[in-house]
């Protein structure tokens, strides 16, 4: 096997060998423009919900394990322009905004099938969950 | 590629699949990136995907260009069907979800030594009609670059 793969493989291995549980915590993909979040940790698969917003729904039983904000620079900068600390909370170190304002812009758009608006009100629940500005390389 | 290409630190390097089918190219995946998200939330349904990569990127149904994706006009994707996935760790290999396809998403732009950039991955609906192809395939990507077919 390619010694790469195999680091790759190592890595991965040592990584789920290590103890501790899991943490919901949002991820930012400065390259995909993309704000991950997944709040549990079982196998599932992407569902668009609109152009901006996928789900990600668990294999088993189709509930909600997270999804995936897409075009968050350009919701920062519709947050710019209605300005920013309304949307920055206050007195929180590091600095960041609430999960709930990017999935209010991101729900903007319809859902392009309307059996999936059920989970709008799910993805609600995670709205106090913080997204550190620093993460969002936006200052 | 003729070479084998230098990794940039902190990248994993594989070969994989040249996305015009000609032969084999180089890929990388940043250690601090998704995969290093994962490790840190501990999320072991996510790396356990992870294992799916390289050989997904080896041997996939289809590879597609132009994702029609804010942002992602010169990403690429390939998609297709692993042998199995692993369930709780690497020793228990089953079988793919039934109807679902595995996708690796590819950045724009390549690392410094011209190889290929592994963003993320994730499960998506197949193509009934169409095996190892994703639902939507015609309305989400621009083109296919190449197909086992």
């Amino acid at each position: 096997m390619d010694s790469g793969v195999t680091q790759y493989f190592d890595y991965l291995k040592e990584g789920l060998a290590s103890e501790g549980a899991f943490t919901p915590k949002p991820y930012y993909d400065g390259a995909g423009d993309t704000l991950f979040f997944y709040a549990r940790d079982a196998q599932s698969y992407a569902k668009r919900l609109n152009p901006l917003l996928t789900l990600f729904l668990a294999t088993d039983d189709n509930r909600l394990v997270g999804f995936k904000i897409k075009g968050v620079q350009r919701i920062l900068r519709r947050m710019e322009r209605l300005g920013m600390e309304k949307f920055v909370l206050e007195h929180h170190r590091p600095e960041g905004i609430r999960l709930t304002f990017f999935v209010e812009f991101a729900l903007v758009a319809p859902p392009d099938d309307p059996a999936l608006e059920s989970f709008e009100g799910e993805m609600r629940q995670f709205g106090d969950v913080v997204v550190h500005s620093r993460e969002l390389q936006w200052t | 590629m003729t070479s084998i290409p230098i990794p940039p630190p902190g990248f994993f390097q594989f070969p994989g699949k040249a996305p015009d089918g000609s032969g084999q190219e180089y890929f990388v995946i940043a250690k601090d990136g998704i995969i290093g998200h994962f490790r840190d939330a501990r999320n072991r349904a996510k790396q356990l995907e992870g294992i799916l990569v390289p050989g997904l990127l080896m041997q996939p149904s289809a590879i597609w260009a132009d994702l029609r994706s804010a942002g992602k006009r010169d990403w690429m994707v390939f998609t297709g069907l692993p042998s199995g996935k692993f369930l709780q760790d690497t020793t228990i290999e089953v079988p793919c979800p039934p109807g679902q396809v595995f996708a690796v998403y590819i950045q724009g732009r390549k690392a410094t030594g011209g190889q290929f950039v592994v963003d993320s991955w994730e499960w998506l609906e197949a193509d009934h009609e169409r095996s190892g192809y994703p639902i939507g395939h015609t309305t989400r990507y621009g083109r296919r670059l190449w197909t086992q077919e």
